[in-house]
């Protein structure tokens, strides 16, 4: 659905360069600090930026080729863009049905009313995250195959990403092989959501991975000076200089549950994951 | 297209009290004593003005990142652009001449309507060449900039005049050199006239086609 083959772009210092793909019908998350290049990677698909080069295809074409006529089948959540917000939910409703053929306005303001949004208020006077649904539903109000989501939870409170949430859910469930690219910095979002997930960090992929094998098979390994140098370090990715001695992430957590039955093994979560990729040492 | 042009006449709809005004102030005018083609100018330009400032919306909180990836083409949204322009100044226009002239006509003021039209015509034209310069210096300048642009374009404008009044003897001079211009036939003037101003607009889409699709959000 989308893909990325060594794209490159240059700003100053920073460097992207990466590869990663979006295949039908998944939801693909893609995790980094701020600054990691996140949203770069979602402009340079967008064409709102260029590359120094690689390639992108999108539905199958090279990003360059898209006509207005492809780009009805795509959803786009920004994290600082939208609509201008001197208009009212009403004037969004006209104006997309004049852009997308498969956009139902009955459909899109009946959800908004069940969202609690007023339709007839100029978004500049809606909180925060009242903005943030109506970016989701203006995504999701034209049967779009592919959903490009930067950070479209930020800045809302548990009770709002949990809704906005549950809509994307409700959203892929609803037809066939619809896809996502979604990105986030917070990693709960994720977990719950995602097929699989690429780490980003100064503009390089250092992860990509199965949620599920993320969070069933990856563990935080505290060990002492001791127990380190006896391990078997095969299935380390990244070790850590701690007080106590070392933490280690390891992609086989059950490896060393079973054949070092004294060492402390823990269940990672995305967050350990990402804190070890990022502030630990490769083991080499 | 479409869906652009429902935007932006919905952003001008949304400034109600701000024409109510502008009508106010005609009214206020024409009353005043002031001649009404100074009404059609006036509407005329404000007009020009809101073309101007749909594109401030456009960029307003990084709108344009948002804008771009809706199912238009950059060159769609340029095209978009001219088309507002001369619908809603056209309009503008439109309205005011017919109402000046049907207020000369009630008032029995003594403008013939060969006058009054050529007067109205000028006015479109500068409307016209106004939005050729102003819309591809906002696009590649953006709000901020491109009010001081506009700013040294009218400096200039000043300018040249002031210098050409200033040299004794260059404005009769200028005046001789193109005295044949007046001397033109009406109907091969207006072609003229036509020519030249279909070839400024095509230059300035063209401009602004090129700066749009070279910028990078």
């Amino acid at each position: 659905m989308l893909k990325f083959t060594d794209v490159k772009k240059q700003y100053g210092t920073f460097t992207l360069d990466l590869s990663m793909e979006v295949k039908p019908g998944m939801v693909t998350g893609l995790i980094g600090a701020n600054g990691a290049g996140k949203s770069t990677t979602f402009k340079s698909a967008l064409d709102l930026i260029s590359i120094d080069g690689g390639q992108i295809t999108m539905f199958g074409k090279d990003y360059k080729e898209l006509t207005p006529q492809d780009k009805e089948k795509l959803g786009v959540v920004l994290a600082d863009s939208g609509f201008s917000e001197y208009l009212t939910v009403r004037d969004i409703a006209t104006v997309l049905r004049h852009m997308y053929k498969k956009f139902s306005q009955e459909t899109f303001l009946s959800r908004c009313e069940e969202f609690g949004l007023p339709l007839n208020q100029k978004i500049k006077e809606f909180s925060t995250g009242m903005k943030a649904k109506l970016k989701l539903l203006v995504a999701i109000s034209h049967e779009a195959e592919l959903l490009i989501l930067d950070e479209p939870t930020s800045g809302l409170d548990v009770v709002a990403r949990e809704e906005l949430l549950a809509l994307l859910q409700d959203y892929l469930g609803e037809a066939g092989e619809r896809s996502v690219l979604i990105s986030s910095h917070i990693s709960g979002d994720l977990e719950k959501f995602c097929d699989d997930i690429y780490m980003i960090h100064e503009g390089r992929i250092v992860l990509h991975e199965e949620t599920d094998v993320l969070l069933g098979a990856y563990g935080i390994i505290k060990v002492d000076e001791n127990q380190y140098q006896r391990l078997d370090k095969s299935a380390l990715l990244r070790y850590k200089k701690e007080g106590f001695g070392y933490s280690l992430l390891t992609n086989n957590r059950q490896f060393y549950q079973e054949n070092y039955p004294e060492l402390v093994v823990e269940k990672s979560g995305i967050d350990d994951v990402i804190l070890m990729m990022m502030k630990g040492e490769q083991i080499w | 297209m479409v869906g652009l042009l429902i935007k932006d006449i919905r952003l001008l709809l949304g400034q109600k009290r701000f024409f109510i005004v502008v009508v106010l102030l005609s009214v206020v005018f024409v009353i005043s004593g002031q001649n009404p083609m100074f009404v059609v100018s006036y509407s005329t330009t404000l007009c020009a003005f809101f073309t101007i400032s749909t594109i401030s919306y456009d960029e307003f909180d990084h709108g344009f990142s948002f804008l771009f990836t809706l199912p238009i083409s950059r060159r769609g949204y340029v095209l978009e652009k001219y088309l507002y322009g001369l619908l809603v100044g056209g309009v503008a226009w439109f309205v005011t001449t017919l109402l000046g002239a049907a207020y000369n006509c009630v008032t029995s003021t003594p403008v013939a309507m060969s006058e009054w039209l050529g007067a109205a015509v000028a006015t479109l034209l500068v409307l016209g060449g106004f939005l050729c310069v102003m819309l591809p210096v906002q696009l590649k300048y953006g709000a901020e900039k491109g009010r001081v642009a506009l700013f040294v374009v009218m400096i200039v404008i000043f300018g040249v005049f002031a210098f050409v009044m200033k040299i004794d003897g260059l404005a009769p001079m200028l005046q001789e050199k193109l005295q044949w211009i007046s001397e033109i036939e009406a109907p091969v003037a207006f072609l003229i006239g036509a020519l030249i101003f279909a070839t400024v607009v095509t230059v300035s889409i063209v401009v602004s086609i090129r700066i749009v699709e070279k910028k990078q959000f």
